[in-house]
Formats: structure tokens, C-alpha cells, sequence
């Protein structure tokens, strides 16, 4: 099944009075179940695809659909319920929230779906429990690890069994040591649970990982490499 | 979102305020503080029209009033010559009824003094019935009250001062001296006199000395009666409470000619039709003299162009007749009532009946109304609507196989202070503009601590949005937690207020002297202690209302923030 689907996407945006062409067309597919990144230097525009496949942006021309759903025609509300609903997303910054707890923070996503309160505790603790951190429920964010808090980032994103989850630079802030943990955590998650994942990186290390890489360079594809 | 979500958002506000503990104390305070000033104030507010309101019903006016329609028409002007008779009748209904009734004769004049004269508000009044429903007759602090039938006056403190009438209170040292210097008087008098006052010492320097540098003396507080008596025996036995009243006896009486060019501009235009085809009927121009003369009718109809022409304002209906009646000062009114204190006096009403009074002839201008059950510290009973006391007169009239006349009906006291309604509306809403202002003032805090919170949160609010949050959401995130610092805040400002408010309520606070200081009349009918009343509404109201004010202020820094892109925010440092 078809993820994210993306024919002559364009995206220009405007930086001190000039136009930057980030993406040129780009025509790309990506199936459920795959574990990809896309790669380049900085500025080639993979975050910028990242963010319009997390229906964080939008395109400037193209089409692009995510889960089925053609994401230019949908409101700013709609596109709310698509990421709730069907996306997770991993931050290179983690971006958990300070003041709530490891629980609340996983729980957060489920909070914004409604679900009920046991089985929010359910699958926090057994998101938990996927990615190692067992029994750390009530600590703050401020009382852990940077590797500990992109793992509480990962049992966010995968707590509510999304279909694709997004990760921007997810190892960035990491050393290899811990990059290379969590990415083991997130390679399980797609064996066990077929869950999907799209990297945006450079790091040769989730490259490593990645079982398929674009490469993309001034804002068009110069490779597609399935290994 | 169910529920449940909603209130997990909602701890997060909660949370959030607890990561902010300075910014939240801070903001909570200035909350609090304006909060408590409004209630304070508010309090006070109501405390002084609860005050004035009561002081106007109990000691000027009474509840209610029987006077002609015409003199309510005209009250500004003060229409002495709008009377009525008969009023005992009405009086013994209303007692019957459950009433107080007090008739009244109100002029104005001139009171001349031996130092000096003041316009004043007279009031001729029965004593008795006086006593009985109005407040102000037990606050006679020096002297007495008129009796009937004594040509006698009892001025207000401050008048009474000002004339140098009466007892001094707080004399300079020349006037004490001329007081002594009365050839009227014994040494032992003098000596006597001397006894009664002190130099004040216990005030700060300065403070007792008069206007022109001499000393000043108080006259001491607890004097034995009986050396008031004799005090007030020897001021009067030196002249210095004989005074003059100098007025005009206004009698409506239809004229016998009017001037051609007055009866063309001043009357004619004012007439209605059936008014004017009235008085062409009963006067004829004289072309020659350019002069309209009347030339008879029935007493019916003469009442009517009476009427006519008194209410089109015309001046030739009214005759004036110069009167000068001499008095005696007999006692000082002190009222809680400013209104009762200064340039008004009290006569008996018997002594203006013939030609050495006012030709009254047993007219009154108004009979007061209260209802009898009702004492002084009481506001108004439903029994003293208008309509309920009209009633119970046409009933007691009609059982007499009498009617009310049509000139005459019942006016409520708030009919008749439509002036000083106004005035304590405008000052009222000006006081509460300024604490609506401080009110509004800290909520901007509000504004300014929710710009700076979201500011520092773009990047986690980034996220949220990123997680699926909607932009409703986000609102009702950030504006609960707004919300809830106008709780908090409203909270401590409630119970701040309150208890600044409980002396406030208990004892008030003793602004006499800047009264003094301001002539003694600041509009409210307040005489000095300024008390507060409990406003439960404004208490209970503060905090729904400081929570929603809270809430709506913190709406243009989240607007900001909704505004922003996902991925601005997700990149904010």
C-alpha cells in the first residue's frame, strides 16, 4: 500500500526578498512498511520533503498524497485530524514537553485522539516498554538522557500505531552509541509492528540502517538506492 | 476530543503556570491588587448611595409626597404659590392608613444676621408631626427645636456659623471678644463664657489659629446641659440669634390687563388651542390703551386661565409681595445629612398662617410621606409606592364622599431627586471607570505574560500542532491557562478586598474635616463617616469575571502563534 505518494512536487518559499526553488519536482513513492531516508547536504531540500509528507507545509505545485489523501485540497483542520490520526513525527530537538511527565508526554498524542483513560496507560506503558524505558513513567523530561528523551520521543510517535512515522535528523543530537540504539529500537518497531519510517538525514549511520536511501540534491533526486 | 481530553489539556495550562512561578506570582498580584481596589471601592461606592439614599428618604424628603402636579412640574423653580388645602384631611387618611404625614410650606428667602445675610432653603414645618417621621429633628446638637406657634427658626450648623447665630463652636479670638465685650452681659457672664471654651491644644500647630492668624478656641465638647442652656440663654440674651427673614409672597391671581406685547409674546404662543379660545373669551383688547382687559366669566372658568396661564410659564399670573419676618435662632441642625446643615431652616408653619407670616391661610406646599413602620436607618416599604399611597387617599376620601383633586397626586422621592440620581450615576461611573482602568490594566499583564509564555513555547507548541492539535485546541489550551491565573489571581484579590473591606463596612472612615475643608457639601448626602456596603455581587462576580477577561486577553498572543507555520515553529530557537 502506498504511503506517500509524490509526483512533480514543487516547493518555493520566499528568504529575504528572493524565491528559493526547494524542491523541483520531485516524483517519489513510498510503500507501508518501508524504512527509508532521504538523504543529501544541507539545503538539497529533504527536510522540505519531510515536512510536506508530516502535512507540516505546503506544496507550491505537484501533487502529493499521504494515506490515500491528496493533501493540497484539505483544510488546515483536516490536515490537523490526517498527522493526528495517521502520522507520528521524531525530532532531532525531541521536543517533548517540559512540564508534563514521561506518561503524559507519550500519552499526549492518544490524549488528542480521545482515547480513554486505561487504555491510554496501556499502551503508554507498553510503548514504554518497546523502547527500553520501563519504570521511568513519572520522571520529567529535565531528569533524563538525551538518548532517553528521543526514546520517549519514539514511544510518542508510535504509541498511537501510525502509519507513517517521520523522523527529521533523529540521531542528530545523539552519539553514535545511542544513535545507534535508537535506531535498533526503530528497526524492531518495523519488523514487529510494520511500522513505516521515513528519515530525513545525513547521518551515514541511519544510512546504514535505511534499507532504501533517496538522494536529493538542489531540490531534485539524483539517486533512489534500494538495498 | 471528549471530555476527558479536554481536562487533560486543561492540567497542562495548570502545569504550565507552575513552570512559570515568578511570571505567575507576578501576575496573580497586580490581579489581585486591582481586583481588591475594585471591590473596595466598589463597596464604597455603594456605601455612599446606600447612605445618601437612605439620609434623602429619612431626613429631607420622606418617602413619598402630596403636592400639586404643577409644583412637580416646575419643583426647580420652587413654585411657592403652588398649594393646597385640605391637607389635614389627607394627613388623617394616611394615619389611618398606616402612615406618617407631615405637611410643609417651602420657600426660599433671604436671612440676615447681625454679621452678615445667606439665601436659604425655609422650610415651615409642624414640629410634631416633624419629629415623628423625620430623622434630622434629633440631631439639634446646640439649642432646640422650633416649637409651634414661637417665631423661631433652626438653622443649619453651618449657616448658622457662617451668621455668626446660635452658640460658636470654633470662634476666633476677635469674635469671642466682641461676644464679651456685650455691654448685655456680667462680668460672671464673661467669666462663665470664657469657661466654655479652650484653646485647642491638641491639635498640630497652626491648626487653631483662624484664618487671619488670631487664635482660635473650640467651645468644649461635654459641657453639662445646663451650661448649654445657660450659654445658649446669654448668646441669645446679646441679640446674637434675633435674625430676619427677608422673602416674597408669591400668590397666583389672574391679572385684570396684559400688556398687549406681553400677551402676544410671552403668553399667547404657550397656549393650547382650547386655552387660547378660553382666554379670548375672557379678555378683550383695548386698541387704544394696547392693553387686554378681562371682561368676566365663571369661577370655573377663571381657575382654568388661571391654570392656563401659570403653566405656560407667564409671569402676570404670579403676584410678589415683599415680607420681612423676624426670628429668633433657637437651635444648630447636625445631620448626618449635609443637605440638613447648610443655608436650610425650619419654621413652624402655625406662625405663617396671617399677614405677620406668609398669608398661608392653611395651604402647604407638600405633605412628606413615610410609611410607619419604616424607621431611620430603613430605605423604603412597598407600601410606600406611589400608587399604594394614592390608593389608600381615595379610599379614605371616598369614604368621606370626597375625591382627590385632580391637581394633586403622590410622587415617589426618587421622582423627585432626579437631579441627585444623576449625579451619583455620573460619579459612580466615573469611579468605576477609573477602577474598570486599573482592572483592565493588569489583565493586560495577563496579555503580556501570555505573549511572553507563548513566545518562549513556540517551539513546543510547534509540536502539538505537529501531533495533530487543532487551532481550537491550542486556544483552549492557552486560554485556560489564562483563565486560570485570573482565578487565582481574582481569588486572593476577593480575599484581600474583603477584609480591607470588613472595617470599612464596621466603622467607615471619618472624612469630616476634608468635608469641611470642601464647604461640607461633596453631592453624595453623606455628612463625614463614609462607611462601605457589602456588594455580594461584585465579591461573587470578580472571579467568572476575571477569569473570562483573563481568558480573552490571552486571545491575539495565541491568534500570533496559530497564525505561524508548523515548521517556523518547529525551527524557533
Amino acid at each position: 500500500m502506498t504511503v506517500v505518494k509524490a509526483k512533480d512536487l514543487i516547493k518555493d518559499y520566499g528568504l529575504n526578498g528572493s524565491t528559493v526553488h526547494a524542491l523541483r519536482g520531485i516524483t517519489l513513492e513510498f510503500q507501508s512498511g518501508e524504512f527509508a531516508a532521504i538523504a543529501g547536504p544541507s539545503g538539497s531540500g529533504k527536510s522540505t520533503f519531510l515536512h510536506l509528507a508530516g502535512c507540516l507545509d505546503t506544496l507550491t505545485g505537484g501533487t502529493l498524497s499521504v494515506g490515500g489523501q491528496d493533501v493540497a485540497n484539505l483544510s488546515k483542520k483536516q490536515l490537523a485530524l490526517l498527522r493526528r490520526n495517521s502520522l507520528g513525527f521524531i525530532f532531532q530537538a525531541y521536543n517533548l514537553i517540559p512540564v508534563l511527565t514521561v506518561m503524559e508526554n507519550i500519552a499526549f498524542p492518544l490524549t488528542l485522539l480521545g482515547v480513554g483513560k486505561t487504555e491510554i496507560r496501556d499502551r503508554v506503558l507498553q510503548a514504554l516498554q518497546e523502547v527500553g524505558l520501563e519504570g521511568m513513567e513519572k520522571r520529567r523530561p529535565k531528569e533524563m538522557s538525551g538518548g532517553q528523551q528521543q526514546r520517549v520521543a519514539i514511544a510518542r510517535a508510535l504509541v498511537k500505531r501510525p502509519a507513517l512515522i517521520l523522523a527529521d535528523e533523529p540521531t542528530a543530537n545523539l552519539d553514535s552509541k545511542i544513535g545507534r540504539e535508537i535506531l535498533e529500537i526503530m528497526v524492531k518497531l518495523n519488523k514487529n509492528a510494520g511500522t513505516t519510517f521515513l528519515f530525513s538525514t545525513h547521518d551515514p549511520l541511519v544510512m546504514d540502517y535505511a534499507r532504501r536511501i533517496v538522494y536529493i540534491r538542489d531540490g531534485q533526486i539524483e539517486k533512489d538506492q534500494v538495498k | 476530543m471528549n471530555f476527558a481530553s479536554l481536562f487533560e489539556l486543561k492540567r497542562m495550562a495548570f502545569r504550565s503556570l507552575a513552570r512559570h512561578k515568578a511570571k505567575t506570582i507576578l501576575t496573580c498580584a497586580a490581579i489581585m491588587v486591582s481586583v481588591a481596589v475594585y471591590i473596595f471601592m466598589d463597596s464604597w461606592i455603594a456605601g455612599m448611595e446606600r447612605e445618601s439614599r437612605r439620609n434623602i428618604i429619612n431626613y429631607e424628603l420622606g418617602a413619598a409626597k402630596l403636592q400639586t402636579k404643577m409644583y412637580f412640574a416646575k419643583k426647580d423653580e420652587m413654585p411657592a404659590y403652588e398649594t393646597f388645602q385640605d391637607w389635614e384631611t389627607y394627613r388623617d387618611i394616611l394615619d389611618e392608613s398606616g402612615y406618617h404625614a407631615a405637611p410643609r410650606y417651602v420657600f426660599s428667602g433671604t436671612l440676615y444676621s447681625a454679621t452678615g445675610s445667606a439665601p436659604i432653603l425655609f422650610n415651615a414645618v409642624d414640629p410634631t408631626a416633624e419629629k415623628r417621621m423625620m430623622a434630622y429633628t434629633g440631631y439639634v446638637e446646640l439649642g432646640r427645636f422650633i416649637r409651634e406657634g414661637e417665631f423661631a427658626v433652626a438653622l443649619g450648623a453651618m449657616t448658622a456659623e457662617k451668621l455668626k447665630a446660635g452658640i460658636p463652636t470654633r470662634p476666633a479670638a476677635p469674635e469671642l471678644e466682641e461676644i464679651l465685650a456685650s455691654e448685655l452681659l456680667s462680668a460672671a457672664d464673661g467669666d462663665f463664657i470664657r469657661s466654655c471654651y479652650e484653646a485647642s491644644e491638641t491639635k498640630a500647630a497652626g491648626e487653631n489659629l483662624a484664618e487671619g492668624g488670631e487664635l482660635r478656641f473650640i467651645l468644649k465638647r461635654n459641657l453639662p446641659t445646663g451650661d448649654f442652656d445657660r450659654l445658649w440663654g446669654l448668646m441669645d440674651a446679646i441679640g446674637r440669634n434675633d435674625v430676619r427673614i427677608s422673602t416674597v409672597i408669591d400668590l397666583k391671581a389672574l391679572p385684570d390687563s396684559i400688556r398687549w406685547d406681553k400677551w402676544v409674546g410671552e403668553l399667547w404662543p404657550e397656549l393650547t388651542g382650547w386655552e387660547q379660545a378660553l382666554l379670548g373669551k375672557l379678555y378683550e383688547l383695548d386698541e387704544e390703551e394696547q392693553l387686554y382687559f378681562f371682561t368676566g366669566g365663571g369661577e370655573d372658568e377663571k381657575a382654568a386661565a388661571l391654570e392656563a396661564m401659570i403653566r405656560a410659564g407667564f409671569s402676570g399670573a404670579i403676584r410678589h409681595t415683599n415680607q420681612v419676618i423676624d426670628v429668633k435662632v433657637v437651635g444648630m441642625v447636625n445631620s448626618p445629612d449635609p443637605a440638613n446643615n447648610f443655608n436650610v431652616g425650619y419654621l413652624p408653619l402655625d406662625i405663617l398662617q396671617d399677614e405677620a407670616g406668609m398669608m398661608l391661610e392653611g395651604q402647604v406646599t407638600e405633605l412628606l410621606i413615610r410609611d410607619k413602620k419604616m424607621g431611620a436607618a430603613d430605605m423604603t416599604s412597598p407600601l410606600e409606592n406611589p400608587k399604594t399611597i394614592r390608593a389608600a387617599l381615595e379610599r379614605g376620601l371616598a369614604r368621606r364622599s370626597q375625591t382627590l383633586p385632580s391637581e394633586l397626586d403622590v410622587f415617589f422621592w426618587m421622582d423627585y431627586m432626579e437631579d441627585y440620581l444623576g449625579y451619583e450615576a455620573m460619579e459612580s461611573g466615573s469611579s468605576r471607570i477609573f477602577s474598570y482602568l486599573l482592572f483592565f490594566l493588569a489583565f493586560f499583564g495577563i496579555s503580556n505574560t501570555m505573549l511572553l509564555a507563548i513566545l518562549e513555547r513556540t517551539k513546543e507548541i510547534g509540536m502539538m500542532r505537529a501531533l495533530g492539535m487543532t487551532t481550537g485546541q491550542l486556544y483552549f489550551t492557552f486560554m485556560i491557562e489564562a483563565g486560570l491565573l485570573g482565578i487565582l489571581g481574582a481569588a486572593l484579590g476577593v480575599l484581600l478586598g474583603c477584609l480591607i473591606n470588613i472595617p470599612m463596612v464596621k466603622y467607615g472612615i471619618d472624612f469630616s474635616g476634608m468635608l469641611e475643608e470642601l464647604g461640607g457639601n461633596i453631592g453624595y448626602r453623606v455628612a463625614g463617616n463614609f462607611r462601605g456596603a457589602w456588594k455580594l455581587s461584585t465579591i461573587i462576580g470578580s472571579i467568572p469575571v476575571a477569569a473570562v477577561i483573563s481568558s480573552l486577553m490571552a486571545f491575539f498572543p495565541i491568534r500570533g502563534a496559530a497564525k505561524k507555520e508548523i515548521t517556523s515553529s518547529l525551527r524557533f530557537e
